[in-house]
């Protein structure tokens, strides 16, 4: 009983850092990402994605953000890019189903704006990554809308002829649209 | 032998420019048939196609140099027992080849330059050949129709010379061994031609 006790107190003073748990609402939520590609720029969308957030702008080092993200769930409006972009000389998508992305440092700029410094791990590379992003939070709803550069050749994504900064340039722009709920 | 064509033969220049546009084309054919049909993903496959069209933009330059070279230096005239019917098939199925050793190229020039992917082309990994960059300008969107346009224009045409090759071919082995004219002799190095035409 005793034990019993000490566990609710242990998971009560835990309890916290959860209240500020949000969960994503994937229908009005977006990820995806620009680079640009010949002379124009080439836009796709991951589909499937979960993110496990907790934030609390009054609580930030306690904030953490885990975003998985299905890579063969990757579409654009060119579907044979697309084929191009998952097979071997790009993402791999066999190989390395998933990207995986933890920023657990996170800091206030002016106003609603943030930094996020995490890890983003693709095809078994860890790099650090910084997301910019602002949030609006109202009532028990947020959203957060932020951008991330990434350097495709850091992960090994274009290998061989696609490996070259032409057609496809190295500095790819992730974009990121969360709409989440508080509990 | 002379550098230049004469009433009886061709010379250097012209025997040249046709033996080495024959290897090409058939070498590029044989690659062409090969590597359409390989899946995206096999490793070969962007060595195969850099070589083709290294192979391919030759042929278009050895066949402007041809065609220029064939309009100030005459070749020799076609047999003189050759039938009105036959001669029309003489000259425009060399006129066909002409136009096809010319238009198979620019037509995979244009559909690499129409490419949404945007790949460069390396010259056998020498340089860089440049886009056509009316087409390599334009945005995918446009390049899309123009690119299927080029491509479909490209295998037509690529299909009229597999068969009109091997036609070239059994024309050339009927003049040889039917009608025992010099017609083939005279595109061959080292041969003897008889005097008249």
């Amino acid at each position: 009983m005793k034990l019993f006790i000490s566990a609710i107190t242990v998971f009560l003073a835990a309890t916290p850092a959860c209240a500020a748990h949000w969960n994503v609402d994937y229908a009005h939520s977006k990820l995806g990402f620009t680079v640009q590609w010949a002379n124009e720029p080439f836009t796709a969308t991951f589909k499937t994605w979960k993110a496990a957030i907790d934030f609390d702008p009054a609580d930030l080092t306690h904030a953490r953000a885990d975003v998985t993200i299905n890579i063969a769930s990757e579409a654009s409006d060119e579907s044979d890019f697309d084929s191009g972009l998952q097979g071997a000389e790009g993402f791999a998508a066999t190989q390395f189903s998933t990207a995986h992305f933890v920023a657990t440092k996170f800091r206030q700029g002016s106003g609603n704006s943030y930094t996020a410094n995490g890890t983003l791990t693709l095809k078994s590379i860890s790099k650090p990554v910084t997301l910019a992003f602002t949030l609006d939070i109202n009532a028990k709803t947020a959203h957060m809308v932020g951008t991330a550069h990434v350097i495709r050749t850091d992960y090994g994504v274009g290998r061989g002829e696609w490996a070259a900064p032409t057609p496809v340039a190295h500095d790819v722009k992730v974009d990121i649209d969360i709409t989440a709920a508080q509990n | 032998m002379t550098t230049a064509n004469s009433r009886t033969r061709y010379g250097t220049v012209a025997m040249t420019l046709h033996w080495l546009i024959a290897a090409l084309v058939i070498t590029n054919i044989c690659l062409g048939l090969y590597f359409s049909d390989l899946p995206r993903s096999d490793p070969n496959l962007f060595m195969l196609v850099q070589t083709h069209k290294s192979i391919g933009l030759t042929v278009l330059v050895l066949s402007l140099l041809r065609l220029g070279w064939r309009l100030v230096n005459p070749v020799p005239p076609l047999p003189a027992g050759m039938s009105a019917p036959m001669r029309f098939l003489a000259h425009a199925s060399h006129f066909l080849l002409y136009f096809l050793i010319i238009a198979i190229p620019l037509s995979g020039w244009a559909l690499v330059s129409a490419s949404k992917l945007g790949l460069p082309t390396m010259y056998f990994g020498l340089f860089q050949w440049p886009n056509i960059s009316l087409l390599s300008d334009l945005t995918r969107e446009q390049k899309g129709p123009l690119h299927e346009l080029f491509d479909n224009t490209h295998v037509i045409l690529a299909w009229s010379a597999i068969v009109l090759v091997p036609i070239h071919i059994a024309a050339a082995l009927y003049h040889q061994f039917w009608r025992r004219d010099d017609v083939l002799k005279r595109m061959l190095p080292g041969t003897q031609v008889s005097g008249t035409p």
